[in-house]
């Protein structure tokens, strides 16, 4: 599948979403959204709260499965397979699409044991093995320096960003292709929200990322693409630097100027 | 009216002047001669000033155990519970009003610990074969308590309403810590002498229990208990902590909806009625499956209703602490590809680690204290434990003798009481230390 881009350039879909649905019961949370995500890019969706962005990112890697009855229709695809599939294996989708949620959610174990937890679960046994990945990971996410003497420590010891950046880290170790960010800084402080967008430049080489936030400036400063998202439904998306610099629908217009939402 | 000399501390008040005359009135009460005090055929009508000198400070001979300890007790409280009832009066004169309170109030109390201390006396020397004596209170210890409650709320009600009810936090909180510390004392007081006399080791690992022959070893009794409870858990546990990670993380709400009143309930039925069901159904079963090697009445019959009988506790408790793991754990688990199952075992139950144990440590004190229902199957012959062979528990040989036994033989079934009670404290620290160790990943 291929996508338009603005430069005129076309580069592969790695997430594409066709006339997604999602109900909530009777509550229609999505109506038809249409997202192509580029491959190894940063693509941020914003939106007012409430609009469908941690739904639609939850349709993804199918975390919505458990909400007790959510409905979603349309297609959902990774590198061209359809997500809800019924043949689709949910913990291999879970691990290829990783997540981050919002709150810093650490497992009460040691930060080894935190990054660990993913290899293991998924058969890795060998302690030297276990030891390179928890390492890479760490380091990926920028949090070796500050946490190698204390991998045996409690993990919920950490502070917040790191506790944040632990949470990549782990999701990191079990090698995944998307990172799925729902407002990952929403809950931190100004210097921790710079080492993870610092992150996420580096992260764009490896990962295809989408980073859902609230922080217009932050889209602006790590995304490549942007996505407006408004009532359940997509209102505009492309470049970030064309979306910011000229909207073309009156409603992203107000959006950016701050005058709702 | 007017108040307009408003200046902290204190003012004279009515509640202060009423508190500080209440007072007196009930130090004078402990002169009141009401109490009938008999001891070998010398009778005293004594007020409890005079009880604090009547017969020396204490009587009885040393050999006579808790005969010392406890009419010492006794005199202390009455000479106590007066200073207490006057320093209170003091402090309200001095304006310490908290001090006082507190003095009043152990005033109050006074009269109880006498009444306990003087119910101990005459079963010690029921015991002991004194029939003459007696120790009555009457009318003014009644008046004394009642004197001590009320002067304390006063005296703590001119700080205001915040302090009263800190106070009454306080004082329920100390009731509470009281009752367990007075409990924890006399369960020594009364244990200890038949320990001391038959001697530690000859009691706890002696191997013969035969009070006709004056054999106290309790060894068989501990080893039924042990591995009776030792069963129990190791039954009731997996199947208990299963069915709670089955209710709280796979049923779905419609059976949960049924299932948990269900096991809720079968947490309250009476033990009685667990060994009925054990004698009725259990033991005839047994006796069935393994013919000739059992008669039925066995520790497998007491180690299956017990593992019933534990399995309550421990769903509830453990669905409870299931239910207080953080979402967000699951979340990120599965999140990271992990199976449900995986979820569970890795994520939601270490982390309920804590609450688990607690519940495994109730099931555990309600196996070793278990009566009733193992008294009905478990055919309560004090030998070595077989499983398929009769047994005799700690709690079952309290309660089967304790209705004729005397002397010695009652005295040794204290101590039962005394090693179950250590028992379950080394218990409870145990699974205390367990969950601490290793609990450092947590908060
Ligand atoms: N589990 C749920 N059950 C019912 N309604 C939900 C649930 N989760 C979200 N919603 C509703 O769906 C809408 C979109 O929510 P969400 O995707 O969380 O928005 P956003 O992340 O953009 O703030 C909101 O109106 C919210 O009330
Ligand atoms: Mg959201």
């Amino acid at each position: 599948m291929l996508h338009k881009q603005e430069a005129g350039r076309q580069e592969t879909v790695k997430i594409g979403m066709q006339g997604v649905h999602v109900y909530y019961g009777a509550y229609h949370a999505l109506k038809g959204v249409e997202v192509a995500v580029p491959e190894k890019q940063v693509m941020a969706w914003i939106g007012p709260s409430g609009c469908g962005k941690s739904t639609c990112l939850k349709t993804i890697n199918r975390m919505n499965d458990l909400v007790a009855g959510t409905r979603v229709t349309g297609t959902v695809t990774l590198d061209g397979e359809d997500v809800y599939d019924p043949r689709t294996d949910v913990t291999v989708l879970r691990r290829r699409a990783g997540m981050v949620f919002q709150k810093a959610n650490p497992f009460p174990m040691s930060v080894y044991e935190n990054v660990a937890y993913g290899p293991k679960i998924h058969g890795v046994r060998r302690r030297s093995q276990l030891d390179g990945v928890v390492e890479q990971s760490l380091r990926a996410a920028a949090l070796w320096e500050e946490v190698k003497g204390r991998l045996k420590k409690p993990a919920l010891g950490l502070s917040g960003g790191q506790q944040q950046r632990l949470c990549i880290a782990r999701a990191l170790a079990v090698q995944p292709e998307v990172l799925l960010m729902d407002e990952p800084t929403s809950a931190l402080d100004p210097v921790s929200t710079l080492k993870i967008e610092e992150l996420m430049h580096t992260l764009r080489k490896q990962y295809t990322v989408i980073l859902v936030t609230h922080n217009l400036q932050q889209a602006l400063r790590v995304a490549d693409q942007t996505v407006f998202f408004l009532s359940g439904e997509v209102v505009e998306s492309g470049s970030t630097k064309r979306l910011f610099e000229s909207p073309r629908d009156d409603r992203t217009k107000r959006y950016l100027s701050g005058r709702f939402g | 009216m007017t108040r307009l000399w408003k200046k902290p501390g204190m003012r004279p008040s009515c509640k202060r002047a009423a508190a500080m005359v209440l007072g007196l009135c009930s130090m004078g009460m402990f002169f009141l001669p009401q109490m009938t005090f008999v001891f070998r055929d010398i009778r005293y009508v004594a007020s409890g000033w005079e009880l604090v000198f009547a017969k020396g400070f204490w009587f009885g001979d040393a050999q006579e155990g808790s005969l010392i300890a406890v009419p010492l007790l006794l005199r202390l409280a009455v000479l106590g519970g007066m200073l207490c009832a006057a320093a209170g009066t003091v402090g309200l004169w001095c304006c310490r009003p908290s001090f006082s309170g507190i003095a009043y109030l152990l005033s109050g109390i006074s009269p109880l610990v006498s009444l306990v201390a003087a119910a101990s006396l005459q079963s010690t020397a029921a015991q002991l074969h004194i029939h003459e004596m007696s120790v009555e209170y009457r009318l003014p210890f009644m008046c004394v308590l009642a004197a001590g409650v009320v002067c304390a709320v006063l005296a703590l009600w001119t700080q205001g309403v915040e302090a009263l009810a800190q106070a009454v936090f306080l004082t329920a909180s100390c009731v509470s810590i009281g009752a367990v510390l007075l409990l924890t004392v006399y369960l020594f007081a009364a244990g200890v002498p038949a320990i001391a006399q038959i001697g530690f080791f000859r009691f706890l690992f002696g191997t013969q229990w035969d009070a006709g022959q004056g054999k106290f070893g309790i060894f068989p009794l501990l080893l039924a208990t042990l591995s009776a409870t030792a069963g129990a858990v190791l039954v009731g546990v997996p199947v208990g902590v299963l069915t709670a990670v089955f209710l709280r993380e796979m049923a779905g709400e419609r059976v949960a909806k049924w299932m948990r009143p269900a096991v809720e309930l079968l947490a309250g039925i009476p033990s009685v009625v667990y060994g009925f069901f054990g004698m009725l159904v259990v033991v005839p079963a047994i006796r069935g499956m393994f013919g000739q090697a059992s008669i039925g009445d066995s520790l497998l019959a007491a180690i299956v209703i017990l593992s019933i009988m534990v399995i309550p506790t421990i769903v509830n408790v453990t669905e409870q602490s299931l239910g207080a793991v953080p979402k967000a754990w699951r979340q990120a688990s599965l999140g990271l590809g992990a199976t449900p199952v995986q979820t569970v075992f890795r994520v939601t139950i270490p982390a309920a680690r804590r609450g688990i144990l607690s519940g495994v440590i109730l099931g555990v004190g309600r196996a070793v204290g278990e009566t009733m229902a193992v008294i009905m199957v478990a055919g309560n012959v004090a030998e070595f434990p077989r499983l398929l062979g009769s047994v005799r528990f700690l709690t079952t040989g309290i309660a089967m003798e304790m209705s004729y036994a005397s002397g010695l033989h009652r005295q040794a079934l204290f101590s039962i009481g005394l090693i179950l009670f250590l028992f379950l404290m080394a218990v409870n620290l145990s699974f205390t230390m367990l969950a601490k160790r290793g609990a450092g990943h947590g908060r």
